[in-house]
């Protein structure tokens, strides 16, 4: 911990044991962001506050100045009310103000490097818990959606360490090819974000931008699924209460685990069905895998279910059906095929077999 | 366990504390002392900051090396060191300077010469994806240390000669490497010599006629290649000289002697490219036609057809483009508008694979409007001979006159020249005309052309039917060839030629009228042309406007081949010079010159060796047989050009897995049949990959010896290298002659014969410049000159000087034009026919338009002609049939009015797109693949950050595509898509989608759109590093998403897949023949039939049909659409300014008032 006071400012949270450690750098450029930012909407008295201070720093000896400028920074940071900020956020979720002794708030470039998390807390010697957030300095103009956005963000680590939540950290899908992974992984989230939404919606008031983007990536994710029952789906997923994670394992894996949640029943016990499961998604959805060859397809060749999605199918033919079923006996004509491995069993006895067994090593 | 959800603390902490302390540190420098002056224009008081930009280009020494890359230019450079590194490079601006023995100058116009790639070639010697040190593959290691057992299906299993991408590559000292390799070659020599070898191969599977031909020898298994030989002529074809070796070792195997001896098969190069324009020997007889760069000036109109100056001649385009400021006239024929489009005077707009259409539509406008040169093609050309039209032989002097005793050329040039044998002379014969001052034929002989025919009295009919008695009292119908050119010609209408070609026909009418009334005229050609099945035909019928214009034989004229530093004929040899190249690469083992003293003329050349075309093995290992159903069992493959079984592969300089076309069924039903593969090479390469031993050669800047190379479009003679012309090897690398002269030590060991070792006595013992001069001394182009005055800048920059031609610029068939001297064909004159029996039989006897086997909406294969004297052999092939060797040897002939109703089978099935492969400026082939900036600079999706972590690398391959053909399609701009060829047999014969090859296997790319294809033809450029299995785990498993293989270092250019998932080997019928009658490559000499790089199958990778569809969206992390392509600047979304832009309004000038 100490080691980190060279490079961060640290702020004592009000009636509560939490520390809050902030980037020196990151400071400096919230503040100077802020400044600029006042500046420009005309709120020219900041703009003179911050130069009134920092010019006469430049008169002091160079070994002192810039002590004296992180000084101002770490003041006006605390002024402008961040720790505040993370004050009521710990307030907000109490698993975590119980359970969290400092937060750590870094700096990213970018959004894809903005990032929050909360650690095990075994490295420390308290013993407790570390939330780590990499932000970007132009987050904090606006406390009001940085607020709305945090409360999503440590809403997830709340129900990580709740154990209503069951939250379990072991990979399931690491066998799968990274394609299937990106496709289960993101709805997953979608899923976890609407019961997340949900909830903070109840208690903090609707966000009716943040429903209906959730909304539309919950429709796109499960496209297959007719609109009455993604309808009832979403609402139950953002009326409940804690909705656990096994729960939206199971919905984010297996289609009868979506209709039992539709008919209002517990999924919990289905997520151990995933194999079997996912080899039974009667429609299949473009951009969705092959279920032979596992390469994402946007071409299904099916029997004569509806496809889902813009892509292009085909109606197949019974006999190429079987050829496939012979080299593969798990697959079902109602699964689809793409249009490639297709193909490939029909053109089998389109070539003379002479080409083949002549050229083929022996 | 840690819940941490993206790791954040950890890297939040050490990335904070960095930038923290790099912070402090800046700010120490800062502290210094701020000096007052008053007036900082009198007195500066501290400039030592203005060093750091200057001693940004400091070095401590500067030397001039060769990229030798198989660009075809060889250029000189100038390297800066500092402190032992290469820093930088530049042009060397040194050509001027250049000598020859005679005092000949080089003109100062060559300067500057490099490209991109010399100068960064860089970033390749100290690269991270060098390869280090020798390694050994442990499945290959296991089977070697338990003693070569006899592989059965079992044991490749056991040691994984099946799973050769997934088998662990360790390392190896060298003189264990060494051991083990001449371990092996003895072992597998033994073990396919005699009966017994070849009954193991009759079980094995392989065609009774390549067993034959090893007649017991075990060591023709054996196949080695030297990666375009010629860009190392002493480490590179060196190879050929270690298996020329092998003799020794099957004479100590068989007992055999001198006389008997085997060694093993040398593989090609430039046909195996399909560098060659393989119709060149069918006109001229001679390997290929190519001029010196410079003489390009000399044009008044350049065609460009299937070639891209601008892109693939980067070091010397500007002879071209000089072109254009003389006033000449440019006109590019090509699918796409180009780069060389843009410099054009017009733009010719073909359909893929029509060309030949399209020359034969010139030739007849130019028949039929009188604007040939009928003295040209009476005394050049075999349109004056007379052709039977029962048997569509040519007529011959015995056939009509009785006793007709051949005429006496043992005076002419033919003998005194060429170097014609008495043997050859009687195959060849002589040859009839119907001469119009006596109407009467009269016999001529192959010297009877130029202005040895008037000199004669001989006046040959160009037109005209005739009736002959033959000896037999028979009466025979003759025709001038030429008279049946106007029948054959009949079909190639303006109308029908548009028609099959889809170019327009006022540029049609309008080439030909260039072409007939422009001179000095060039046709180049390159892979656009040379990469189809048919490019034979396509060659043949590009000469057909010029043999009928004379455009041959002068400056700035003739038809040009493009593609491949192939030309081991710049080290010709000939009876008064010495064996040339052949002395080198088949010094004879058996009788070795071991005194340095030795001239290079006294050496005893001998080829126990036999050249192969690497296509065979490319083929599944064997040659073109086919069941038909007329005939049964048929081999079309030649005796000369037969194969062997391959059972072992030793190969330099060549990425030769990566660019084999149908790469992955070469690894997954091909090689696991070869028992030892070894590449040398200076970085990781998939063929290192996929091999049992990766041996890491020296590079260029990296030479301890001497090296020797030229090139076929300069007369440019460079040697370079030795410790004083490069830098230290950075790893545990040897030259190749080193590699070289290593596995024949542990051989001359392992044999116990030290006449294996002494084949390298001058390498073994430092002194390896003996062969250098040797080499020098014997060859018709550099005899006469002294290495050493060579090195010590005699003629110009030491190491550099010119061979000796006897043009500058060198004009391909400048001595028969000015001396009266035969061409290299049978007959003496450019030819326009093949009364061949093969070329018969395949309907190729005129130069004919067919579509291609696979490439083509109609029949494949199929012959459009209604030409009478067109019969060819269909043996009984059904129309439908599919299968590839089927489709080959299908010579079925149909009215253009037929073909254009029928359907290619693979057309219905959406496979409608071309497949253009060509070369990239930001490569030399698969060198530079993996380079970062030319990674980055290749495609429009380079990227040094890795934004999109699905990237390979920084780079990524892609697609071009019409745009109105992607969005049909439901692709967008940087969408990820399939690239599918006939499921069939690609990317490999027998895959399953559950496979995990075949996850590798199949081809993924991003699509860009570009404008500038049209509808049916996309492209794609070929030589990236295809995908492995160790980069395809990579790249799913990898954090970063790379495609770069753990362990072994390599990195990908593909996230799935390759530019080879989708080509196949074509064994082309017309490149097998034994009796094509031709010059030998390297010497001054004729041969019929087969010779690799001369006259053998070329490969054709552009033959081929795909499919495209959508796999993946192109924006980031695969959601949404690629950002670029939506920024209003791309094709086919262009906002309202990019609209303006291009339509040239942005800015409105207005006009003055006057």
């Amino acid at each position: 911990m100490n080691g980190l006071v060279s490079f961060f400012f640290q702020f004592r949270i009000k009636e509560s044991s939490v520390v809050v450690f902030v980037d020196r750098q990151l400071t400096e450029k919230i503040v100077l962001r802020v400044v600029d930012d006042a500046r420009r909407r005309g709120d020219h008295p900041m703009s003179d506050e911050y130069h009134d201070a920092t010019v006469n720093f430049y008169d002091l000896p160079k070994r002192d100045r810039a002590s004296a400028f992180d000084t101002l920074h770490r003041d006006m940071f605390d002024r402008f009310g961040f720790p505040s900020l993370v004050k009521e956020l710990l307030d907000d979720f109490p698993i975590l103000r119980e359970q969290v002794g400092s937060v750590l708030i870094g700096s990213a470039s970018s959004g894809k490097d903005e990032s929050v998390d909360l650690d095990t807390g075994v490295n420390h010697t308290d013993r407790k818990r570390r939330i780590g957030m990499r932000l970007q300095p132009e987050r904090f103009i606006d406390l009001i959606r940085l607020r709305q956005r945090l409360r999503v963000e440590w809403l997830q680590l709340q129900d990580t360490i709740d154990p209503t939540f069951q939250y379990d950290t072991s990979q399931r899908w690491d066998d799968l090819p990274p394609m299937e992974q990106n496709i289960l992984r993101d709805r997953y989230g979608a899923l976890w974000n609407i019961a997340v939404e949900g909830r903070l919606a109840r208690q903090f008031g609707e966000n009716e931008r943040a429903r209906m983007n959730l909304l539309d990536q919950f429709n796109r994710l499960y496209r297959k699924h007719p609109d009455n029952v993604r309808d009832v789906v979403f609402q139950r997923l953002w009326d409940e209460g804690v909705t656990p994670h096994p729960s939206l394992v199971a919905l984010t894996e297996n289609r009868r685990a979506f209709g039992e949640f539709y008919s209002g029943r517990s999924v919990e016990s289905l997520s151990d069905e995933r194999e079997q499961d996912i080899s039974e998604e009667i429609v299949p959805n473009v951009g969705d895998p092959c279920p032979l060859c596992r390469f994402p397809t946007y071409r299904w060749v099916i029997r004569a279910a509806t496809l889902n999605g813009e892509g292009a199918k085909t109606v197949g033919v019974g006999e190429i059906f079987e050829r496939i079923q012979a080299e593969h006996p798990n697959w079902k004509p109602e699964y689809g095929v793409c249009e490639r491995c297709y193909e490939r069993y029909e053109l089998l006895s389109t070539v003379p077999p002479q080409s083949e067994r002549a050229q083929q090593c022996r | 366990m840690s819940i941490t959800r993206r790791e954040f603390l950890q890297a939040a902490g050490v990335g904070v504390g960095a930038a923290t302390l790099t912070g402090a540190i800046g700010n120490l420098r800062n502290l210094r002392q701020i000096i007052t002056i008053d007036n900082p224009l009198s007195y500066y008081p501290n400039r030592d900051w203005e060093d750091i930009y200057r001693d940004q280009y400091r070095y401590d020494r500067t030397f001039t090396w060769v990229c030798s890359p198989n660009c075809t230019h060889q250029c000189r450079l100038l390297a800066f060191e500092r402190n032992g590194v290469v820093t930088r490079i530049e042009q060397a601006y040194d050509v001027d300077r250049y000598k020859d023995l005679y005092g000949n100058q080089a003109t100062v116009s060559w300067n500057p010469r490099g490209c991109n790639k010399g100068l960064s070639f860089h970033r390749r010697l100290y690269s991270p994806y060098r390869l280090r040190h020798p390694v050994i593959r442990k499945g290959w290691k296991q089977w070697a240390d338990d003693r070569f057992p006899y592989l059965t299906e079992e044991l490749r299993t056991r040691y994984k000669f099946d799973a050769r991408g997934s088998d662990e590559l360790i390392r190896v000292e060298w003189d264990d490497a060494f051991r083990y390799i001449a371990g092996a070659l003895t072992n597998i020599a033994k073990t396919y010599s005699g009966d017994e070898g070849a009954r193991r191969l009759a079980e094995q599977g392989y065609e009774p006629e390549m067993i034959a031909d090893m007649e017991g020898a075990g060591t023709r298994t054996l196949k080695f290649r030297g990666g375009m030989g010629l860009l190392g002529v002493t480490g590179k074809y060196g190879m050929y000289r270690l298996c020329n070796s092998l003799a020794l070792l099957d004479a100590r195997i068989r007992g055999t002697d001198e006389h008997t001896a085997k060694a093993g098969r040398t593989w090609s190069n430039y046909t195996w490219h399909g560098d060659q324009a393989p119709g060149h020997p069918w006109v001229h007889g001679l390997q290929a036609a190519d001029c010196d760069f410079n003489d390009l000036r000399s044009s008044k109109l350049i065609v460009m057809s299937g070639k891209n100056l601008v892109e693939n001649k980067m070091a010397d385009a500007h002879f071209f483009v000089e072109c254009m400021e003389r006033g000449a006239k440019i006109v590019v024929i090509s699918p796409e508008y180009g780069a060389p489009s843009t410099k054009a005077d017009y733009w010719i707009p073909i359909r893929p694979n029509s060309d030949t259409a399209l020359f034969l539509g010139i030739a007849k406008w130019i028949i039929d409007n009188k604007k040939y040169d009928a003295t040209f093609v009476k005394q050049w050309t075999d349109f004056p001979l007379l052709v039977r039209t029962d048997n569509l032989k040519r007529l011959r002097p015995q056939d009509i006159f009785p006793d007709y005793v051949l005429k006496d050329i043992s005076k002419g040039p033919s003998y005194t020249e060429h170097g014609l044998k008495e043997d050859q002379r009687i195959k060849v014969g002589d040859f009839v005309v119907w001469d119009t001052r006596t109407n009467s034929p009269v016999a001529i002989t192959r010297d009877d052309v130029g202005n040895n025919l008037p000199e004669q009295r001989i006046d040959p009919a160009l037109d005209g039917t005739f009736t002959v008695t033959d000896v037999n009292g028979n009466e025979v119908e003759v025709k001038t060839l030429f008279e049946m050119y106007r029948v054959h010609l009949e079909e190639f209408d303006l109308d029908t030629v548009h028609e099959i070609t889809h170019a327009p026909k006022d540029l049609i009418v309008r080439l030909a009228e260039d072409l007939a009334t422009i001179q000095p005229a060039a046709i180049h050609q390159g892979e656009g042309i040379n990469h189809w099945f048919h490019a034979t035909l396509v060659n043949r019928a590009t000469y057909l406007p010029m043999m009928l214009t004379g455009n041959i034989g002068k400056r700035g004229a003739g038809v040009l081949a493009w593609a491949g530093n192939y030309k081991a004929a710049l080290f010709q040899g000939s009876d008064w010079s010495g064996p040339g190249f052949k002395g080198w690469v088949a010094e004879d083992p058996f009788h070795l010159s071991l005194d340095e003293s030795t001239h290079g003329k006294d050496i005893h050349a001998h080829a126990y060796f036999k050249d192969e075309e690497p296509a065979f093995w490319n083929h599944g290992d064997k040659p073109l047989v086919v069941d038909t159903p007329k005939y049964g069992r048929k081999v079309f493959t030649g005796r000369s050009h037969m194969p062997t079984p391959t059972k072992s592969i030793i190969f330099n300089n060549v990425n030769l897995l990566n660019n084999a076309k149908h790469a992955y069924d070469m690894l997954k039903n091909v090689n696991p049949k070869v028992e030892l593969i070894v590449s040398f090479d200076i970085q990781m390469t998939s063929s290192i990959e996929y091999a049992d031993f990766g041996l890491p050669a020296n590079s260029w800047l990296e030479f301890e010896g001497l090296e020797i190379t030229a090139a076929c479009q300069n007369p440019f003679l460079q040697i370079w290298g030795g410790r004083d012309n490069a830098v230290t090897p950075l790893f545990d690398s040897k030259d190749d002659i080193e590699i070289l002269a290593g596995i024949g030590r542990a051989l001359a060991k392992e044999v116990g014969d030290t006449r294996i070792a002494d084949m390298w006595k001058f390498v073994n013992e430092g002194n390896r410049n003996v062969y250098i001069q040797r080499l020098l001394d014997s060859c018709t182009t550099t005899a006469g000159y002294q290495l050493d005055d060579i090195m010590s800048g005699k003629y110009g920059e030491p190491g550099a000087a010119m061979m000796l031609f006897r043009t500058y610029p060198r004009i391909p068939f400048w001595e028969q034009m000015h001396d009266d001297v035969p061409f290299y064909t049978d007959h003496g004159r450019l030819a326009a026919y093949s009364d061949l029996d093969e070329a018969i039989e395949y309907g190729e006897n005129f130069i004919a338009h067919r579509e291609g086997p696979e490439a083509t909406p109609y029949l494949p294969n199929v012959i459009v002609s209604r030409n009478p004297y067109i019969r060819p052999d269909d043996y009984g092939i059904p129309l439908d049939s599919m299968g590839w060797d089927e489709r080959s040897i299908r010579n079925v002939k149909m009215p253009w009015a037929d073909v254009k109703n029928t359907t290619n089978p693979l057309w219905q099935r959406g496979y409608q797109f071309y497949c253009l492969t060509p070369k990239t400026r930001h490569r030399v082939h698969s060198q530079w693949s993996d380079v970062d900036w030319h990674l980055i600079w290749d495609s429009n999706f380079g990227d040094p950050y890795r934004m999109d972590r699905r990237m390979p690398g920084v780079g990524e391959q892609q697609l071009h595509i019409n745009p109105q053909a992607a969005k049909d399609m439901g692709i967008e701009d940087g969408d990820y898509v399939y690239v599918d060829a006939n499921p069939a047999d690609r990317p490999y014969r027998g895959w399953r989608p559950d496979d995990p090859f075949y996850r590798v296997s199949r081809l993924m790319l991003r699509a860009v759109y570009n404008g500038a294809y049209p509808y049916n033809t996309v492209m794609t450029k070929h030589g990236s590093f295809l995908a492995t299995e160790r980069s395809v785990k990579a790249h799913e498993t990898r954090k970063d998403g790379r495609a770069l293989s753990q362990k072994t270092g390599y990195q990908s250019s593909f996230r799935y897949g390759s530019y080879q998932s989708i080509t196949r080997n074509w064994h082309m019928p017309m490149h097998q023949t034994d009796t094509l009658f031709h010059k030998s490559k390297a010497s001054m000499s004729f041969l019929f039939g087969g010779e690799a790089d001369n006259h053998a199958v070329n490969t054709v990778p552009k033959e081929t049909l795909v499919k495209i569809t959508k796999a993946e969206d192109g924006g980031l992390g695969g959601k949404g659409v690629w950002n670029p392509g939506k920024k209003g600047f791309a094709p086919d979304d262009e906002d309202d300014f990019m609209k303006q832009y291009l339509a040239g309004s942005l800015v409105n000038v207005a006009k003055p008032k006057v």
